[in-house]
Protein backbone atom coordinates (compact mmCIF):
# COMPACT_ATOMS: atom_id res chain seq x y z
CA UNK A 1 0.00 0.00 0.00
CA UNK A 2 2.84 2.42 1.18
CA UNK A 3 4.58 1.59 -2.51
CA UNK A 4 1.06 2.43 -4.48
CA UNK A 5 0.63 5.80 -2.30
CA UNK A 6 4.04 7.04 -3.31
CA UNK A 7 3.78 6.10 -6.53
CA UNK A 8 0.73 8.17 -6.92
CA UNK A 9 2.26 11.13 -5.39
CA UNK A 10 4.78 11.03 -7.19
CA UNK A 11 2.71 10.85 -10.42
CA UNK A 12 0.77 13.78 -9.01
CA UNK A 13 4.02 15.58 -8.60
CA UNK A 14 5.15 15.09 -12.11
CA UNK A 15 1.68 16.33 -13.26
CA UNK A 16 1.83 19.25 -11.41
CA UNK A 17 5.14 19.87 -12.48
CA UNK A 18 3.67 19.88 -15.69
CA UNK A 19 1.33 22.00 -14.65
CA UNK A 20 3.52 24.82 -14.26
CA UNK A 21 4.89 24.75 -17.22
CA UNK A 22 5.24 27.99 -18.51
CA UNK A 23 3.31 27.80 -21.40
CA UNK A 24 0.29 25.90 -19.61
CA UNK A 25 0.39 28.83 -17.70
CA UNK A 26 0.27 31.18 -20.17
CA UNK A 27 -2.92 30.02 -21.31
CA UNK A 28 -3.93 30.40 -18.06
CA UNK A 29 -3.29 33.72 -17.82
CA UNK A 30 -4.79 35.32 -21.43
CA UNK A 31 -8.23 34.16 -20.03
CA UNK A 32 -8.08 37.30 -17.79
CA UNK A 33 -9.38 39.78 -20.33
CA UNK A 34 -8.11 43.53 -19.02
CA UNK A 35 -11.50 44.89 -17.46
CA UNK A 36 -12.06 47.68 -15.39
CA UNK A 37 -14.08 47.33 -12.21
CA UNK A 38 -16.70 49.97 -12.94
CA UNK A 39 -18.82 49.54 -9.64
CA UNK A 40 -15.42 50.17 -7.76
CA UNK A 41 -16.59 53.49 -4.68
CA UNK A 42 -13.88 55.72 -3.37
CA UNK A 43 -14.99 55.94 -0.71
CA UNK A 44 -14.93 52.06 0.29
CA UNK A 45 -11.14 51.75 -0.55
CA UNK A 46 -10.66 55.30 1.52
CA UNK A 47 -12.69 54.37 4.67
CA UNK A 48 -10.24 51.22 4.49
CA UNK A 49 -7.16 52.69 5.14
CA UNK A 50 -9.07 54.02 7.93
CA UNK A 51 -9.24 50.32 9.86
CA UNK A 52 -6.93 50.21 12.63
CA UNK A 53 -6.09 46.51 11.57
CA UNK A 54 -4.25 47.00 8.75
CA UNK A 55 -2.27 49.90 10.57
CA UNK A 56 -1.09 47.61 13.16
CA UNK A 57 2.92 47.68 11.93
CA UNK A 58 3.10 51.52 11.88
CA UNK A 59 4.61 53.43 14.18
CA UNK A 60 2.28 54.74 16.47
CA UNK A 61 2.37 58.43 16.13
CA UNK A 62 1.83 57.25 12.35
CA UNK A 63 -1.55 55.44 13.00
CA UNK A 64 -2.77 58.56 14.35
CA UNK A 65 -1.58 60.82 11.94
CA UNK A 66 -2.62 58.35 9.14
CA UNK A 67 -5.84 58.60 10.34
CA UNK A 68 -6.09 62.60 10.87
CA UNK A 69 -4.81 63.23 7.36
CA UNK A 70 -7.28 61.02 5.50
CA UNK A 71 -10.14 62.67 7.32
CA UNK A 72 -9.10 65.65 6.64
CA UNK A 73 -8.40 65.46 2.52
CA UNK A 74 -11.35 63.42 1.80
CA UNK A 75 -13.85 62.83 5.03
CA UNK A 76 -14.60 66.42 5.27
CA UNK A 77 -14.60 66.92 1.56
CA UNK A 78 -17.23 65.56 -0.12
CA UNK A 79 -17.38 67.73 -2.92
CA UNK A 80 -13.38 66.91 -3.53
CA UNK A 81 -14.08 62.96 -3.32
CA UNK A 82 -16.56 63.68 -6.26
CA UNK A 83 -14.14 65.29 -8.35
CA UNK A 84 -11.31 62.94 -7.42
CA UNK A 85 -13.29 60.25 -8.14
CA UNK A 86 -14.71 61.56 -11.61
CA UNK A 87 -11.25 61.85 -12.49
CA UNK A 88 -9.50 58.92 -11.50
CA UNK A 89 -12.73 56.71 -13.31
CA UNK A 90 -11.91 59.13 -16.45
CA UNK A 91 -8.23 58.06 -16.25
CA UNK A 92 -8.87 54.26 -15.70
CA UNK A 93 -11.14 54.31 -18.17
CA UNK A 94 -8.82 56.08 -21.18
CA UNK A 95 -5.76 53.62 -19.64
CA UNK A 96 -7.96 50.03 -20.53
CA UNK A 97 -8.56 51.43 -23.48
CA UNK A 98 -5.17 52.28 -24.03
CA UNK A 99 -3.90 48.77 -23.54
CA UNK A 100 -6.34 46.85 -25.19
CA UNK A 101 -5.98 49.01 -28.61
CA UNK A 102 -3.02 47.23 -29.34
CA UNK A 103 0.12 44.68 -28.42
CA UNK A 104 2.71 47.89 -26.78
CA UNK A 105 5.96 46.41 -27.47
CA UNK A 106 7.50 48.26 -24.70
CA UNK A 107 5.81 47.19 -21.37
CA UNK A 108 7.46 50.42 -18.93
CA UNK A 109 5.25 52.24 -21.60
CA UNK A 110 2.33 50.13 -20.12
CA UNK A 111 2.54 51.30 -16.79
CA UNK A 112 4.62 54.41 -17.23
CA UNK A 113 1.00 56.47 -17.27
CA UNK A 114 0.08 54.61 -13.74
CA UNK A 115 2.84 56.24 -11.85
CA UNK A 116 2.60 59.00 -13.72
CA UNK A 117 -1.27 59.69 -12.73
CA UNK A 118 -0.23 58.90 -9.04
CA UNK A 119 2.82 60.86 -8.71
CA UNK A 120 0.53 63.91 -10.39
CA UNK A 121 -2.38 63.76 -8.52
CA UNK A 122 -0.41 63.06 -5.18
CA UNK A 123 0.93 66.50 -5.82
CA UNK A 124 -2.46 68.29 -6.88
CA UNK A 125 -3.82 66.71 -3.94
CA UNK A 126 -0.78 68.67 -1.56
CA UNK A 127 -0.62 71.73 -3.06
CA UNK A 128 -4.41 72.41 -2.92
CA UNK A 129 -4.51 71.37 0.51
CA UNK A 130 -1.81 73.61 2.28
CA UNK A 131 -3.47 73.99 5.28
CA UNK A 132 -2.49 70.29 5.68
CA UNK A 133 1.19 71.27 6.24
CA UNK A 134 0.36 74.24 8.64
CA UNK A 135 -1.74 71.30 10.60
CA UNK A 136 1.31 68.72 10.75
CA UNK A 137 3.61 71.91 11.87
CA UNK A 138 1.69 73.08 14.12
CA UNK A 139 -0.76 70.23 16.20
CA UNK A 140 2.13 67.55 15.91
CA UNK A 141 5.52 68.31 16.11
CA UNK A 142 7.46 64.76 15.51
CA UNK A 143 11.34 65.16 15.78
CA UNK A 144 13.23 64.59 12.92
CA UNK A 145 10.46 63.82 10.32
CA UNK A 146 9.81 66.40 7.27
CA UNK A 147 6.15 67.17 7.36
CA UNK A 148 5.95 67.36 3.68
CA UNK A 149 7.53 63.74 3.46
CA UNK A 150 4.68 62.64 5.90
CA UNK A 151 2.03 63.87 3.71
CA UNK A 152 3.56 62.70 0.38
CA UNK A 153 3.84 59.19 2.40
CA UNK A 154 0.34 59.67 3.70
CA UNK A 155 -1.56 60.28 0.46
CA UNK A 156 0.85 58.25 -1.77
CA UNK A 157 -0.70 55.00 0.27
CA UNK A 158 -4.20 56.27 -0.33
CA UNK A 159 -3.57 57.28 -3.74
CA UNK A 160 -2.19 53.21 -4.86
CA UNK A 161 -5.21 52.06 -3.30
CA UNK A 162 -7.59 53.84 -5.27
CA UNK A 163 -5.92 53.86 -8.63
CA UNK A 164 -4.74 50.35 -8.54
CA UNK A 165 -7.57 48.39 -6.98
CA UNK A 166 -10.26 48.51 -9.91
CA UNK A 167 -7.52 47.90 -12.47
CA UNK A 168 -5.52 45.11 -10.72
CA UNK A 169 -6.22 41.98 -11.87
CA UNK A 170 -5.15 42.47 -15.73
CA UNK A 171 -2.28 44.66 -14.22
CA UNK A 172 -0.74 41.84 -12.42
CA UNK A 173 -1.72 40.07 -15.42
CA UNK A 174 0.53 42.11 -18.13
CA UNK A 175 3.14 41.82 -15.37
CA UNK A 176 2.75 37.88 -15.00
CA UNK A 177 2.76 37.65 -19.03
CA UNK A 178 6.24 39.96 -19.14
CA UNK A 179 7.81 37.72 -16.74
CA UNK A 180 6.59 34.30 -16.88
CA UNK A 181 9.77 32.36 -18.12
CA UNK A 182 12.07 34.33 -15.60
CA UNK A 183 8.93 33.43 -12.72
CA UNK A 184 9.73 29.82 -13.99
CA UNK A 185 13.46 30.00 -13.95
CA UNK A 186 13.52 31.59 -10.27
CA UNK A 187 10.75 28.73 -9.01
CA UNK A 188 13.14 26.00 -9.86
CA UNK A 189 16.01 27.32 -8.23
CA UNK A 190 14.32 28.37 -5.35
CA UNK A 191 13.02 24.94 -4.76
CA UNK A 192 16.97 23.51 -5.36
CA UNK A 193 18.19 26.18 -2.70
CA UNK A 194 15.21 25.58 -0.11
CA UNK A 195 17.25 22.64 1.39
CA UNK A 196 20.17 24.41 1.35
CA UNK A 197 21.74 25.89 4.87
CA UNK A 198 22.47 29.38 5.95
CA UNK A 199 26.46 28.62 5.37
CA UNK A 200 25.59 28.09 1.93
CA UNK A 201 24.70 31.84 1.41
CA UNK A 202 27.92 33.09 3.59
CA UNK A 203 25.61 33.79 7.07
CA UNK A 204 28.32 34.71 9.39
CA UNK A 205 29.32 31.43 11.96
CA UNK A 206 28.14 34.01 14.79
CA UNK A 207 24.32 33.73 13.13
CA UNK A 208 24.33 29.74 12.90
CA UNK A 209 22.38 29.11 15.99
CA UNK A 210 19.44 31.70 15.09
CA UNK A 211 15.92 30.38 14.37
CA UNK A 212 15.24 32.93 11.27
CA UNK A 213 11.10 31.53 11.29
CA UNK A 214 10.02 34.85 12.67
CA UNK A 215 11.55 37.32 9.77
CA UNK A 216 10.38 34.41 7.06
CA UNK A 217 7.05 34.26 8.45
CA UNK A 218 6.85 37.88 7.69
CA UNK A 219 8.61 38.28 4.37
CA UNK A 220 5.32 35.66 2.96
CA UNK A 221 3.45 38.09 3.89
CA UNK A 222 3.91 38.66 0.14
CA UNK A 223 1.41 36.45 -0.97
CA UNK A 224 -1.13 38.60 0.41
CA UNK A 225 0.24 41.99 -0.78
CA UNK A 226 -1.60 44.19 -3.53
CA UNK A 227 -0.33 47.35 -3.50
CA UNK A 228 3.49 48.35 -3.96
CA UNK A 229 3.51 50.01 -0.87
CA UNK A 230 2.11 47.27 1.21
CA UNK A 231 5.30 44.99 -0.20
CA UNK A 232 7.41 47.39 0.08
CA UNK A 233 6.29 47.89 4.27
CA UNK A 234 6.64 43.99 4.30
CA UNK A 235 10.34 44.26 3.06
CA UNK A 236 10.95 46.94 6.04
CA UNK A 237 9.18 45.22 8.41
CA UNK A 238 11.48 41.85 7.48
CA UNK A 239 14.95 43.95 8.19
CA UNK A 240 13.58 45.01 11.12
CA UNK A 241 12.48 41.34 12.41
CA UNK A 242 15.84 40.25 10.64
CA UNK A 243 18.35 42.99 13.17
CA UNK A 244 15.59 42.55 16.34
CA UNK A 245 15.83 38.72 16.44
CA UNK A 246 19.33 38.45 15.70
CA UNK A 247 19.88 40.93 18.46
CA UNK A 248 17.54 38.88 21.02
CA UNK A 249 18.62 35.45 20.41
CA UNK A 250 22.75 36.53 20.64
CA UNK A 251 21.92 38.85 23.90
CA UNK A 252 20.06 35.41 25.14
CA UNK A 253 22.88 32.81 23.56
CA UNK A 254 25.45 34.89 25.42
CA UNK A 255 23.33 35.38 28.72
CA UNK A 256 23.11 31.74 28.52
CA UNK A 257 27.34 31.19 27.60
CA UNK A 258 26.57 29.04 24.97
CA UNK A 259 28.62 31.20 22.31
CA UNK A 260 31.28 32.25 24.13
CA UNK A 261 33.42 34.36 21.48
CA UNK A 262 30.77 36.75 20.99
CA UNK A 263 30.86 40.46 22.48
CA UNK A 264 28.47 42.83 22.72
CA UNK A 265 29.73 44.97 19.74
CA UNK A 266 28.95 42.02 17.71
CA UNK A 267 25.14 41.49 18.26
CA UNK A 268 24.72 44.49 15.32
CA UNK A 269 24.75 42.96 11.59
CA UNK A 270 26.66 45.14 8.83
CA UNK A 271 25.83 45.01 5.22
CA UNK A 272 28.06 42.21 5.22
CA UNK A 273 26.05 40.12 7.62
CA UNK A 274 22.46 41.53 6.26
CA UNK A 275 22.26 40.24 2.78
CA UNK A 276 23.53 36.74 3.39
CA UNK A 277 20.76 36.67 5.83
CA UNK A 278 17.89 37.53 3.50
CA UNK A 279 18.66 36.08 1.09
CA UNK A 280 18.16 32.77 3.20
CA UNK A 281 15.15 34.34 4.68
CA UNK A 282 14.06 34.53 1.31
CA UNK A 283 14.50 30.85 0.04
CA UNK A 284 12.92 29.69 2.85
CA UNK A 285 9.55 31.51 1.83
CA UNK A 286 9.44 29.36 -0.83
CA UNK A 287 7.51 32.64 -2.38
CA UNK A 288 6.65 32.39 -6.37
CA UNK A 289 6.39 34.75 -9.36
CA UNK A 290 9.50 36.55 -7.84
CA UNK A 291 10.31 38.47 -11.16
CA UNK A 292 6.91 39.97 -11.65
CA UNK A 293 7.18 41.32 -7.96
CA UNK A 294 10.46 43.04 -8.83
CA UNK A 295 8.71 44.44 -11.95
CA UNK A 296 5.89 45.61 -10.45
CA UNK A 297 7.11 46.97 -7.67
CA UNK A 298 9.88 48.82 -9.63
CA UNK A 299 7.73 50.01 -12.23
CA UNK A 300 4.57 51.48 -9.69
CA UNK A 301 6.43 52.02 -6.12
CA UNK A 302 6.92 56.10 -5.97
CA UNK A 303 10.07 56.76 -7.57
CA UNK A 304 10.50 59.62 -4.78
CA UNK A 305 11.25 56.52 -2.57
CA UNK A 306 13.90 54.65 -4.53
CA UNK A 307 16.80 56.40 -2.93
CA UNK A 308 15.54 56.12 0.45
CA UNK A 309 15.91 53.10 2.85
CA UNK A 310 13.18 51.44 1.18
CA UNK A 311 14.79 51.62 -2.19
CA UNK A 312 17.55 50.22 -0.51
CA UNK A 313 15.61 47.30 0.80
CA UNK A 314 13.93 46.82 -2.54
CA UNK A 315 17.70 46.57 -4.07
CA UNK A 316 18.81 43.87 -1.33
CA UNK A 317 15.55 42.36 -2.86
CA UNK A 318 16.38 42.40 -6.38
CA UNK A 319 19.98 41.97 -5.98
CA UNK A 320 19.01 38.51 -4.29
CA UNK A 321 16.79 37.52 -7.12
CA UNK A 322 20.44 38.06 -8.94
CA UNK A 323 21.58 35.92 -6.70
CA UNK A 324 18.97 33.31 -6.92
CA UNK A 325 19.01 33.27 -10.59
CA UNK A 326 22.81 32.76 -11.23
CA UNK A 327 22.61 29.52 -9.25
CA UNK A 328 24.06 26.56 -11.00
CA UNK B 1 11.21 53.73 9.58
CA UNK B 2 12.76 57.01 7.68
CA UNK B 3 11.04 59.29 4.91
CA UNK B 4 12.43 60.77 1.66
CA UNK B 5 14.77 63.48 2.05
CA UNK B 6 14.47 65.53 -1.18
CA UNK B 7 17.65 65.85 -3.72
CA UNK B 8 19.43 63.66 -1.31
CA UNK B 9 22.70 62.61 -3.02
CA UNK B 10 23.43 58.54 -3.39
CA UNK B 11 26.32 57.10 -2.01
CA UNK B 12 27.69 53.86 -2.06
CA UNK B 13 30.19 52.64 0.24
CA UNK B 14 32.02 49.16 -1.59
CA UNK B 15 34.71 47.65 -0.31
CA UNK B 16 36.14 44.27 1.22
CA UNK B 17 34.65 42.32 3.72
CA UNK B 18 35.84 44.08 7.26
CA UNK B 19 37.08 47.36 6.06
CA UNK B 20 35.27 49.18 8.15
CA UNK B 21 32.73 50.59 5.74
CA UNK B 22 29.39 50.33 8.16
CA UNK B 23 31.64 51.56 10.75
CA UNK B 24 32.71 54.40 8.78
CA UNK B 25 29.14 55.16 7.98
CA UNK B 26 28.07 55.40 11.49
CA UNK B 27 30.69 57.21 12.79
CA UNK B 28 29.72 59.88 9.96
CA UNK B 29 26.26 59.96 10.72
CA UNK B 30 25.51 58.82 14.10
CA UNK B 31 29.54 59.74 15.44
CA UNK B 32 29.92 56.66 17.01
CA UNK B 33 31.53 53.58 16.67
CA UNK B 34 30.14 50.61 18.32
CA UNK B 35 26.62 51.68 17.86
CA UNK B 36 24.86 48.20 20.21
CA UNK B 37 21.53 50.22 18.64
CA UNK B 38 22.02 48.88 15.23
CA UNK B 39 18.97 46.79 15.35
CA UNK B 40 16.80 49.58 14.40
CA UNK B 41 15.88 49.38 10.76
CA UNK B 42 17.93 51.77 9.07
CA UNK B 43 21.36 50.75 9.54
CA UNK B 44 22.28 49.77 6.35
CA UNK B 45 21.09 53.04 4.60
CA UNK B 46 22.03 56.15 6.36
CA UNK B 47 21.24 59.99 5.90
CA UNK B 48 22.48 62.99 7.11
CA UNK B 49 23.11 66.73 5.79
CA UNK B 50 26.56 68.61 5.72
CA UNK B 51 26.42 71.94 4.94
CA UNK B 52 28.82 73.80 2.00
CA UNK B 53 29.47 77.12 -0.05
CA UNK B 54 26.32 78.08 1.66
CA UNK B 55 24.36 74.87 0.57
CA UNK B 56 22.45 72.09 2.42
CA UNK B 57 23.68 68.95 1.10
CA UNK B 58 21.63 65.63 2.04
CA UNK B 59 23.62 62.51 1.42
CA UNK B 60 21.97 58.84 1.39
CA UNK B 61 24.79 56.40 2.35
CA UNK B 62 24.17 52.98 1.25
CA UNK B 63 26.50 50.01 2.66
CA UNK B 64 27.06 47.20 0.42
CA UNK B 65 28.28 43.75 1.40
CA UNK B 66 32.17 43.23 0.66
CA UNK B 67 32.23 39.44 0.31
CA UNK B 68 33.59 38.23 -3.02
CA UNK B 69 30.33 36.14 -3.59
CA UNK B 70 28.09 39.18 -4.02
CA UNK B 71 30.80 41.30 -5.88
CA UNK B 72 28.67 40.54 -9.29
CA UNK B 73 25.50 42.19 -7.38
CA UNK B 74 26.90 45.60 -6.60
CA UNK B 75 26.19 47.36 -9.82
CA UNK B 76 22.19 47.52 -8.65
CA UNK B 77 23.33 49.01 -5.36
CA UNK B 78 25.61 51.53 -6.90
CA UNK B 79 23.13 52.57 -9.79
CA UNK B 80 21.99 56.54 -9.72
CA UNK B 81 25.03 57.13 -7.05
CA UNK B 82 26.60 60.44 -7.05
CA UNK B 83 29.69 59.39 -5.55
CA UNK B 84 31.45 55.96 -4.48
CA UNK B 85 33.79 55.55 -1.43
CA UNK B 86 36.13 53.02 -1.70
CA UNK B 87 37.55 51.28 1.09
CA UNK B 88 40.33 49.50 2.11
CA UNK B 89 42.11 48.28 5.81
CA UNK B 90 45.40 49.69 5.78
CA UNK B 91 46.39 46.75 7.72
CA UNK B 92 45.57 44.66 4.59
CA UNK B 93 47.37 44.39 1.94
CA UNK B 94 44.27 42.24 -0.17
CA UNK B 95 42.38 45.00 0.70
CA UNK B 96 43.91 47.53 -1.00
CA UNK B 97 44.32 45.32 -4.43
CA UNK B 98 40.16 44.53 -3.89
CA UNK B 99 40.48 48.38 -3.69
CA UNK B 100 41.78 49.03 -6.92
CA UNK B 101 39.49 46.36 -8.38
CA UNK B 102 36.47 48.62 -7.42
CA UNK B 103 37.94 51.50 -8.60
CA UNK B 104 38.57 49.91 -12.14
CA UNK B 105 35.20 48.98 -12.03
CA UNK B 106 33.53 52.55 -10.82
CA UNK B 107 35.64 54.16 -13.81
CA UNK B 108 34.26 51.65 -16.47
CA UNK B 109 30.64 51.37 -15.36
CA UNK B 110 30.03 54.29 -12.95
CA UNK B 111 28.21 57.66 -14.21
CA UNK B 112 30.61 60.10 -15.73
CA UNK B 113 30.22 62.59 -13.16
CA UNK B 114 30.77 59.84 -10.38
CA UNK B 115 32.75 61.06 -7.59
CA UNK B 116 35.26 58.49 -5.96
CA UNK B 117 36.95 58.51 -2.76
CA UNK B 118 39.46 55.50 -2.15
CA UNK B 119 40.21 55.32 1.93
CA UNK B 120 42.72 53.82 3.54
CA UNK B 121 40.67 52.95 7.06
CA UNK B 122 41.89 52.12 10.32
CA UNK B 123 44.18 54.67 10.39
CA UNK B 124 44.67 54.06 14.63
CA UNK B 125 46.27 51.15 13.55
CA UNK B 126 49.33 51.90 12.28
CA UNK B 127 52.27 49.55 14.20
CA UNK B 128 50.39 46.74 11.77
CA UNK B 129 50.31 49.02 8.22
CA UNK B 130 50.72 47.08 5.48
CA UNK B 131 49.79 49.50 2.61
CA UNK B 132 51.78 52.33 2.45
CA UNK B 133 50.26 55.98 2.46
CA UNK B 134 52.06 57.09 -0.51
CA UNK B 135 51.26 54.11 -2.41
CA UNK B 136 47.81 54.66 -1.90
CA UNK B 137 48.39 58.60 -2.77
CA UNK B 138 49.99 58.09 -5.81
CA UNK B 139 47.74 55.63 -7.21
CA UNK B 140 44.86 58.34 -6.33
CA UNK B 141 46.82 61.08 -7.75
CA UNK B 142 46.90 58.70 -10.73
CA UNK B 143 43.36 58.24 -11.09
CA UNK B 144 41.84 61.46 -9.96
CA UNK B 145 40.28 60.40 -6.89
CA UNK B 146 39.52 61.89 -3.60
CA UNK B 147 42.12 60.11 -1.14
CA UNK B 148 42.05 60.60 2.81
CA UNK B 149 43.23 57.83 5.39
CA UNK B 150 40.52 57.46 8.31
CA UNK B 151 39.85 55.87 11.33
CA UNK B 152 36.22 55.28 12.47
CA UNK B 153 37.39 53.90 15.47
CA UNK B 154 38.79 57.79 16.49
CA UNK B 155 36.98 59.41 13.83
CA UNK B 156 40.10 60.98 12.38
CA UNK B 157 39.66 63.02 9.08
CA UNK B 158 36.04 61.19 8.91
CA UNK B 159 33.93 64.08 8.56
CA UNK B 160 36.68 65.84 6.53
CA UNK B 161 36.10 63.09 3.67
CA UNK B 162 32.11 63.62 3.17
CA UNK B 163 32.81 67.34 3.29
CA UNK B 164 35.34 66.80 0.33
CA UNK B 165 33.03 64.47 -1.52
CA UNK B 166 30.40 67.61 -0.44
CA UNK B 167 32.23 69.89 -2.26
CA UNK B 168 32.92 68.01 -5.10
CA UNK B 169 29.58 66.80 -6.19
CA UNK B 170 28.14 68.55 -8.89
CA UNK B 171 26.31 71.37 -7.40
CA UNK B 172 22.65 71.74 -9.92
CA UNK B 173 20.47 69.07 -8.73
CA UNK B 174 18.19 67.65 -11.19
CA UNK B 175 14.92 69.63 -10.94
CA UNK B 176 11.49 67.43 -10.73
CA UNK B 177 8.81 69.02 -13.63
CA UNK B 178 6.26 71.17 -11.80
CA UNK B 179 4.11 71.96 -15.35
CA UNK B 180 1.22 69.65 -14.16
CA UNK B 181 -1.18 69.28 -16.26
CA UNK B 182 -4.86 69.33 -14.77
CA UNK B 183 -6.47 66.35 -16.71
CA UNK B 184 -4.37 64.50 -13.88
CA UNK B 185 -2.11 62.48 -16.41
CA UNK B 186 -4.82 61.95 -19.38
CA UNK B 187 -3.29 63.99 -21.73
CA UNK B 188 0.19 62.04 -20.80
CA UNK B 189 -1.56 58.68 -22.10
CA UNK B 190 -2.27 60.32 -25.37
CA UNK B 191 1.31 61.62 -25.94
CA UNK B 192 2.45 58.18 -25.34
CA UNK B 193 0.61 56.63 -27.80
CA UNK B 194 1.90 59.16 -29.92
CA UNK B 195 5.64 57.65 -28.70
CA UNK B 196 4.71 54.27 -29.55
CA UNK B 197 3.16 55.29 -33.11
CA UNK B 198 6.06 57.17 -34.26
CA UNK B 199 8.54 53.80 -33.01
CA UNK B 200 6.06 51.88 -35.03
CA UNK B 201 7.00 54.33 -37.79
CA UNK B 202 10.25 54.23 -37.39
CA UNK B 203 10.12 50.17 -37.39
CA UNK B 204 8.49 49.99 -40.50
CA UNK B 205 10.91 52.39 -42.31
Amino acid sequence: MKKKSTKNQSTNQSKNEKKDQPNQKLDLLLENQPKINKNFQIGTYLTCTLKLSELKDYPKKLIYLDIKCIRIIFAEKTEFITKFQKTTLQFLENYISFLQKKPIRNFATKTHPIRMFIDKLRTKIIKKHPFLIKYFQFTEKIDHIDCQEVLNYLVERCLERVVITPIHNPLITSFHLESIKEDYILDEKMKKLYKKPPQFFGVANKFLKINWESPIEILSQFRICKFPFEFLDILINTADRIYFTSKRQLETLSQLNLEENISKDDFSITADGFLPIFLYTLVQTKLSNLQTIQNFLLDLSDPRELSSEIGYYLTTYCSSLKFIRSYK
Amino acid sequence: MTFVTPNASKIVILGDSGVGKTSLALRFTHNEFHDLELSTVGAKCFTKSVHVADKDVHFSIWDTAGQERFQSLAPIYYRNSRAAIIVYDITQKKSFHEAERWVDEMKRHGDEDLVIALIGNKSDLNEYREVKMKVAQEYALKNNLIFLETSAKTGEHVEDLFMKIAEMLPSVHAKIPENLDHNFGIVSISKLEEKEKRKEKKNCC
